[in-house]
């Protein structure tokens, strides 16, 4: 038996939205997935697979527009050998689907069945797939009972049974060699960059490569927020972050936010940078208790605060804006 | 807790400079640049030290460091020894150039430990001893270390007295106010959420933008929906289409089929054809020319037609009516029927002549015969003359008019009486207050004189005794010289005595003279100075002057007001026109009386009322049945009139002459039977146009018979002529022989119809084409044909153009789907769309949860302000109480802070309630100086007592100002300790005047 060498790529992500990204952003992020699914194919042919392997999430099923399936369609008909499609959860398939009224190239095959049903046979291998339907979302479906099983891959978007050779989409358990996961092509905003599984298949064993074709992956950029001192620290160390990170990069903020500074957002932080998210909901908010026999409006202001049934971060920021508040207001302290 | 000493080590300008403090006050003076504010800053910072943490008050402490960082050296460093209330000593370092600093306890020599006060001594890292006070080094600047410029502030702004207050009741560091930081919260919620209808601030514009996104993405949702609708027509059609061609073409075939049988069919009906006309004779007789059938067909049907014959018309003939015309009689002139007006005329005329003879039938009686002189009327007047009573009199009515005359009388003598005695009181009175100005111009005068005399007594008195007591110390002086002279005469006379006794007689006679001598002198000395003024020199008290006797005022009592003139009484003027009115009624009665007596006596009749008023209703009855009578006349006379014209009337219209009713009436008898005789003639003769008319009906009735009589006879004779014309004979049978020869020519000519139809329908299936040519065309189309297929539908080009239609109309379903799928599109992707929305509802939310986040800060700072000011002002005002009355020379004797705003009122000793800001300067400055203190007390925990440190306060201020202030930090002194930097020698020179206790006067200390 031969080795046949399959290119498999997940969640290109065609004209799905990207959100929370703004409209621009989200523009340049389905760009640069069509761009993507260009420089795969282009790896396919280069690796000369025998079989490009799209496993789920082609596109976004509900916000796909036709121009943009017919440069997928245009788009495989350049790959010299099949290509194999097992729609998944964003691009599940239907009679009515994309999928369906789309006119594919001879070169397309796609798999429209929840069972196993065999794409193309090499050489007497045989690529089996299933795909996400309408009446059966996610469902497993049984493998094949032949005796031949060796002699057959099965691909499934999402997660797949295992003790089989399996390509997927969703790492079941990194450790069975006879699972792949293949990467995305268009991650989540944060989640790196453009990934491109090369599958070996011989003999029943599967050896994968992940192969990252984007020059500046994003990343998630930690920052911590319990170090600052003051809002405009924290604003001057985000502004700064936010410099230095990569395209489609995510800064998640975390820590216990010390008492009086306020959120970015809440702060009126702003960014050039539409490319970046800033991510504020793994923060944790500290608050300083109210002196006990100080009774100036500042403490009273704590205390009625602390006494609110505000949520935590309410509180905190309600705070930090009244003693921001007190704190504009002071006239310059005398010398002495 | 006090300050004991402060040690500049290195602290700006100073090194190692020493300043020692006493308990009280302590006032340091120098003059400019000589160190005050450096000893002032380096009092605080030896207490607190100074904050190392980066942060806010970064600033403040940058120009702390410019301002009191060696001049010299890297050493910074500061030192104070305190004393606590419970007596502990303490020393305080404070090394200021790296934000360290210790506290030492001076009775054992070790690092003092914070536990013992229960305090931490750290504030943001760094030492401040100000903990001890329970305060920071924050408020310790706010409150007991007071600098030039607050009190500077205070005293141009009295407004800064109450804002000191919301600082101070607004946060620890006493430097900001709760109203401000409201009103930044306000603008800043302005500024960044805004309206959500009004302006454009970010919350109206995110819902606006959130709106449009919202439509932008149902746009695109639906377009993207419609696209994908639109996408699976299109497929489904172009599918629909394909299936659409397929039928076609399979009924396309079949069509073919139809088409060759239809050949063949063809082929096999012109064998056929051809052969019946092969086989067909040829036609012998011809049938007739087409206008002769026709000719006959009419001619037979017009004499089936014709019906019988024609009757002659019934009645009088035409002659009979033309008769009957010719005895007619001619109508006459004149009316036919009475006319209307004369009818009219002959009623009115019976009318009158009816009226007349009843009216004269109706006459009256003659009057009867009364004849007196005087109408009747005044009969009657005479009579109720003579019936009429004489008038009523009140006796008593004279009595009681004189009676009130005299009351009237006595009222007027008494008012006279009374106005006179007024007139005398008032000249009195007026006499007095003239001779009382007089006497009071009098008293003015010597009044002035008094008193330029008393101020002449005093200034002589004034000089009497200050002479008096250069006296009085001259005769003290005098007398302690001679008692000192008599005293050493008296010492030389006992020890010339001595002497004597002990034999020294020389000396001690030598010694008793002159002790004699001093002796006497010195008595002589002790004796009263006849040559110094005395007390008569002074002026004597007898020519002190006494002041003029006032004057008094003029006992005489004011006569008031003068008499009332009596008023004239009522009841006297109307008892008099009473009787005035009684006297002319009884006048009028006798005057009528004896005027009626003496005319009937005139007229000759008796004095009796009751004959007079029947005399007067016989008169009225003459007078009614005369006037009757001659009213009957003038009736009668016109009713007779009205009968002539009646006559004449109708006379007139008749054209008669007559005078008398009855002839009248006769001739309108005549007249009437004249007009019915000429109506019977005009009866007759009105027959004259119906007979007219009927002559011409019958005229014509009688020429149509004459005409369907002729046509009649033709149509037989027409029948006759066509069969002679035809069959050759005429006679009875001519109308069956026609009939007949009209069948053959019917027969004859279905015949040649027939041939005529089977020679068409031969050349329209050859169309041009022989047999051969057909029977060609249909082995050719047979062979390209194909297969025959199974069925073919019964109803083929019906189907076929069903399918043909149907797939017309598939085809053009794709071309117009394709086209509205490869149509331009202007909306936006829905995956924008999508983010664009999110995006907006993500920015509204991001605003709506910031304008929570105001709200509840506003609406808790300003729950925390009603909280402050109700815990602050009490505490102020109870402090400051006790002081107003003090330093205000009791003029306010309270004060009061009002819980609302922090403003302060002060209440006089009259109770009016004063606004602080219109107090004076000095007050407000001495208020404030206590306001601090009682911050001081309100934030710290009241366990130790503060120390109040002052740099120049005093220096904007005027004398009464800085007094002021100064009596005041005196008095608070008695408490805690006051250090007072200054540069006025005014201060200094007070200072020194106060008898020594706790205070300390010195100069400032300069170092080394």
């Amino acid at each position: 038996m031969r080795t046949i060498r399959i290119v498999a790529i997940a969640d290109v992500g065609l004209d799905r939205p990207w959100l929370p990204l703004a409209p621009a952003a989200g523009a340049r992020r389905r760009e640069s997935s069509r761009h993507a699914l260009v420089r795969a194919i282009g790896l396919g042919r280069e690796q000369q697979a025998s079989a490009l392997v799209i496993v789920g999430g082609l596109f976004d099923r509900a916000t796909v527009t036709l121009p943009t399936l017919e440069f997928a369609a245009r788009a495989f008909a350049a790959f010299p050998g099949p290509v194999l499609i097992a729609p998944g959860a964003l691009d599940w398939h239907t009679e009515t689907s994309p999928y369906a009224t789309t006119n594919w190239f001879d070169n397309t095959h796609l798999w429209h069945d929840a069972q196993y049903r065999p794409g193309v046979t090499v050489d007497g291998d045989t690529i089996a797939g299933s795909a996400w339907t309408g009446s059966s979302l996610g469902g497993e479906p049984p493998l094949s009972s032949s005796a031949d099983e060796e002699r057959v891959l099965y691909v499934r978007a999402g997660l797949a049974p295992r003790a089989r050779p399996v390509v997927c989409s969703t790492a079941a358990d990194a450790d069975d060699e006879r699972v792949v996961a293949v990467g995305a092509l268009t991650p989540a905003v944060g989640a790196g960059g453009a990934t491109v599984t090369v599958i070996d298949w011989s003999n029943g064993s599967l050896r994968s490569t992940q192969l990252m074709i984007d020059d500046e992956p994003g990343e998630t950029r930690p920052v911590d927020v319990a170090t600052v001192n003051g809002t405009d620290e924290l604003l001057a160390r985000l502004s700064s972050t936010v410099d230095s990170v990569p395209p489609w990069s995510v800064i998640a903020l975390h820590g216990r936010l010390p008492s009086g500074v306020l959120l970015p957002s809440i702060a009126g932080f702003t960014t050039d940078r539409e490319d970046v998210l800033i991510d504020e909901t793994a923060v944790e908010f500290a608050l300083a208790p109210p002196a006990n026999a100080d009774h100036s409006a500042m403490t009273e202001f704590r205390r009625g605060m602390r006494d609110s049934d505000a949520d935590e971060r309410t509180l905190h920021q309600a705070t930090a804006l009244g003693l921001r508040a007190l704190a504009e207001v002071a006239p310059d302290g005398e010398p002495i | 807790m006090r300050f004991t000493q402060v040690e500049a080590t290195a602290f700006g300008p100073l090194r190692n400079a020493l300043l020692t403090l006493t308990p009280g006050l302590n006032v340091i003076h120098g003059p400019n640049e000589a160190g005050k504010s450096s000893w002032f800053a380096a009092c605080y910072a030896a207490l607190c030290g100074r904050r190392r943490q980066r942060g806010r008050g970064t600033a403040d402490q940058a120009d702390f460091k410019r301002r009191h960082h060696p001049w010299t050296g890297r050493a910074w460093s500061v030192t104070a020894d305190i004393v606590l209330d419970s007596g502990t000593r303490l020393r305080i370092t404070q090394d200021l150039a790296c934000g360290s600093g210790s506290v030492t306890d001076l009775a054992t020599g070790r690092p003092f430990d914070p536990r013992q006060t229960r305090r931490d001594l750290l504030t943001e890292g760094t030492l401040d001893a100000a903990r001890l006070l329970g305060l920071s080094r924050d408020t310790v600047r706010s409150t007991i270390f007071v600098g030039q410029a607050d009190v500077l502030r205070v005293a141009t702004s009295a407004d800064q007295l109450q804002e000191a207050i919301q600082r101070a009741a607004t946060s620890e560091s006493v430097d900001t106010t709760t109203e401000g930081a409201l009103m930044w919260l306000a603008e800043q919620r302005q500024l960044r959420v805004g309206h959500p209808t009004r302006g454009q601030r970010p919350l109206r514009a995110a819902t606006e933008a959130l709106e449009r996104a919202r439509e932008a993405a149902v746009a695109a949702r639906d377009r993207h929906q419609s696209t994908q609708q639109i996408s699976a027509q299109y497929h489904h059609a172009r599918m629909a289409a394909t299936a659409m061609d397929t039928e076609a073409a399979r009924l396309r075939h079949a069509q073919r089929w139809v088409a060759i049988d239809t050949l063949r069919h063809r082929v096999d009906q012109v064998t056929k054809l051809t052969a019946q006309l092969a086989a067909d004779a040829s036609p012998g007789q011809r049938p007739a020319d087409e206008a002769t059938v026709r000719e006959v067909t009419a001619a037979l049907a017009a004499f089936h037609d014709r019906g019988p014959l024609p009757e002659p018309p019934t009645g009088p003939d035409a002659a009979a009516i033309t008769a009957e015309l010719a005895q007619l009689p001619t109508p006459v002139a004149g009316d036919s029927e009475p006319r209307p007006e004369i009818v009219a005329a002959r009623e009115r005329l019976l009318a009158a002549r009816t009226a007349l003879v009843t009216h004269r039938d109706a006459a009256p009686p003659n009057p009867p015969d009364v004849r007196v002189p005087c109408p009747a009327e005044r009969l009657r007047e005479l009579a109720s003359t003579l019936d009429q009573p004489g008038p009523a009199t009140d006796s008593g009515l004279e009595a009681h008019i004189a009676e009130l005359t005299e009351q009237q009388r006595a009222a007027e003598r008494a008012y006279e009486t009374a106005r006179e005695t007024h007139q005398r009181a008032e000249r009195l009175r007026r006499e007095a207050q003239q001779r009382y100005a007089k006497e009071t111009a009098q008293y003015d005068t010597g009044l002035r004189q008094f008193q330029a005399d008393t101020a002449a007594y005093l200034a002589a008195r004034e000089a009497a005794d200050a002479a008096a007591a250069d006296r009085a110390r001259a005769r003290r002086a005098a007398r302690r010289t001679g008692l000192a002279i008599a005293g050493a005469g008296g010492l030389l006379l006992g020890v010339g005595l001595l002497l004597v006794v002990l034999g020294l007689v020389g000396p001690g006679i030598a010694a008793l003279v002159v002790g004699g001598i001093g002796a006497i002198a010195g008595i002589w000395r002790m004796r009263p100075d006849s040559r110094q003024p005395t007390e008569a020199d002074a002026p004597a008290p007898s020519t002190q002057p006494s002041p003029p006797p006032a004057p008094t005022p003029p006992t005489v009592t004011d006569p008031g007001p003068p008499p009332t003139p009596p008023a004239p009484d009522t009841r006297l003027a109307e008892l008099t026109a009473r009787q005035a009115q009684q006297q002319a009624a009884a006048a009028t009665y006798g005057a009528q009386q004896e005027q009626a007596r003496a005319e009937l006596a005139d007229l000759g009749l008796d004095l009796d009322s009751g004959a007079l008023r029947h005399l007067a209703r016989q008169i009225d009855d003459a007078t009614d049945a005369q006037q009757r009578r001659e009213a009957h006349a003038q009736q009668l006379a016109a009713r007779q009139a009205e009968q002539d014209a009646a006559v004449q009337e109708l006379a007139k219209l008749l054209d008669v002459t007559v005078s008398d009713p009855g002839g009248a009436l006769e001739r309108f008898d005549t007249y009437a039977q004249a007009c019915q005789e000429r109506a019977a003639i005009e009866r007759a003769a009105a027959r004259r146009p119906d007979l007219q008319r009927a002559l011409a009906a019958r005229t014509e009735q009688e020429r149509g018979h004459e005409r369907r009589l002729a046509e009649w006879r033709q149509v037989g004779q027409r029948i006759q002529d066509l069969a002679a014309q035809i069959t050759g004979e005429a006679g009875e049978e001519s109308y069956r022989r026609l009939a007949e020869w009209l069948d053959a020519q019917e027969e004859l000519r279905a015949q040649a119809t027939n041939h005529a139809s089977v020679t068409g329908r031969l050349s329209q299936l050859l169309d041009g084409e022989t047999l051969a040519d057909l029977e060609e065309q249909l082995v050719t189309v047979t062979a390209d044909a194909g297969e025959r297929p199974a069925t073919i539908p019964a109803d083929l080009d019906r189907e076929l153009a069903e399918v043909s239609r149907r797939r017309e109309v598939t085809h053009a379903q794709v071309a117009k789907l394709a086209g509205q799928l490869s149509a331009p599109d202007t909306t936006p992707r829905l995956a924008e769309a999508i983010e664009a929305e999110a995006a907006a509802e993500s920015a509204l939310a991001d605003v709506e949860v910031l304008d929570g986040y105001f709200r509840l800060a506003q609406e808790q700072l300003e729950l925390a302000k009603e909280r402050a000011h109700a815990t602050i002002a009490p505490v102020l005002s109870a402090t400051i109480r006790p002081w107003l009355p003090r330093i205000t020379g009791h003029r306010y004797v309270d004060l009061d802070i009002d819980v609302a705003d922090l403003s302060v009122r002060a209440t006089d000793r009259d109770g009016a309630v004063r606004d602080a800001a219109l107090l004076s300067h000095g007050t407000t400055e001495q208020i404030f100086l206590l306001l601090r203190l009682g911050l001081a007390q309100h934030l710290a925990d009241r366990a130790e007592t503060a120390p109040f440190v002052l740099d120049d306060v005093t220096v904007q201020s005027d004398a009464t100002r800085t007094l002021a202030v100064l009596k005041l930090l005196r008095e608070v002194s008695a408490d805690r300790q006051v250090i007072l930097f200054t540069q006025e020698q005014e201060v200094v020179d007070w200072a020194n005047d106060l008898n020594g206790d706790a205070s300390q006067v010195v100069a400032v200390p300069t170092g080394v």
